[in-house]
């Protein structure tokens, strides 16, 4: 995985909250929040029920943090990924036995103040077919796909969180990138 | 590995997931096919757009929150582990069974004599004699 949280401490983190240092766990709330919310609600696209869904995984997390111990030589941030991932699915399940799931689409296209912009319309179009396109895959591709271009996990990681063989992973990030490819070729010629 | 092939191999090869000797053939065919190269170039568009898709953050005052749900935690009393769950109940109906029996222990026979001229299926009527006299 790349580095993008600077996180060669998240095993250290993981055993200060452990041994009940708070400092440590805002430490890994702040490090893990965007990044998990974003998965998350990409993920169940409804974004009061993913803010639910992340405070459920940190609250997880410090409850574990004092019997953490990693299989594998895992990296923390598989295994945080791999909670965030099995309470999503849950709460998917959960929804789908009960009820049809509502999507957020208030927000699907929304893009948040701060967040540049695409000059070009041809590139703004290109992410909005991708944004929609995303929504219509499958939930196994989608978070294979996000998993490994968003937050850089490696294949193996990947069947760890989505506890699959490496290479469904690799079929299931090759059709998820078939599916989107076709999808924004599809909106285009429209 | 003919054309289709290595295009089926394209996604792993740009996460670079493929071993020396597919990477290789993987860059032959690029060098030689365009159909190859352009599925290449569209795949990773698509790469692009997912990673500058607008990223979401949770409000505010998630953090705030989510401390104060820790604190609660916290307050809360120790739960005992698995295996005092599994064995708790059984190990109360016991004890209350136990307690049962050795508390209607009749030190004298002088109730159950008075009962034996009862025939055999009046149980019941014995047991709510004994409840009654039971101290």
């Amino acid at each position: 995985m790349k580095n993008i949280f600077g996180d060669n401490s998240d095993q250290d983190l993981i055993k200060a909250v452990g041994n009940g240092d708070h400092q440590a766990f805002e430490h890994i709330v702040d490090r893990y929040k965007n990044a998990l919310y974003n998965f998350v609600y990409r993920y169940l696209q409804d974004r009061s029920l993913a803010e639910e869904v992340v405070q459920e995984v940190f609250l997880r997390i410090y409850k574990a943090a004092p019997k953490y111990k990693p299989a594998n030589n895992a990296k923390a941030s598989t295994w945080i990924f791999k909670i965030a991932f099995n309470l999503s699915m849950n709460e998917l399940k959960a929804r789908r036995r009960y009820s049809r799931l509502t999507v957020d689409r208030a927000g699907e296209r929304e893009i948040p103040a701060g967040m540049q912009v695409p000059v070009f319309a041809e590139t703004r179009e290109m992410m909005e077919g991708i944004m929609s396109g995303l929504r219509l895959l499958p939930e196994n591709q989608r978070s294979a796909l996000l998993l490994r271009v968003q937050q850089g996990f490696s294949y193996r990681e990947i069947s760890e969180i989505l506890n699959a063989t490496v290479s469904s992973v690799e079929s299931l990030i090759y059709r998820a990138r078939q599916h989107l490819k076709q999808h924004v070729c599809m909106e285009h010629k429209e | 590995m003919n054309c289709q092939e290595i295009r089926e191999k394209i996604s792993s090869y740009m996460d670079n997931e493929l071993d020396s000797e597919q990477s290789r053939c993987v860059d032959q065919e690029l060098l030689r096919c365009p159909v190859c190269r352009e599925e290449l170039k569209l795949l990773q568009q698509v790469d692009a757009a997912v990673k500058e898709m607008p990223s979401c953050s949770p409000s505010a005052q998630f953090p705030a929150r989510l401390m104060q749900q820790i604190a609660k935690q916290a307050a809360l009393p120790e739960r005992y582990g698995f295996t005092y769950n599994i064995f708790v109940h059984p190990v109360k109906f016991f004890e209350k069974f136990y307690n049962l029996f050795n508390s209607q222990r009749v030190s004298t026979t002088a109730t159950l004599d008075e009962l034996g001229d009862f025939p055999p299926c009046s149980i019941s009527y014995i047991y709510f004699k004994l409840l009654a006299t039971k101290p």
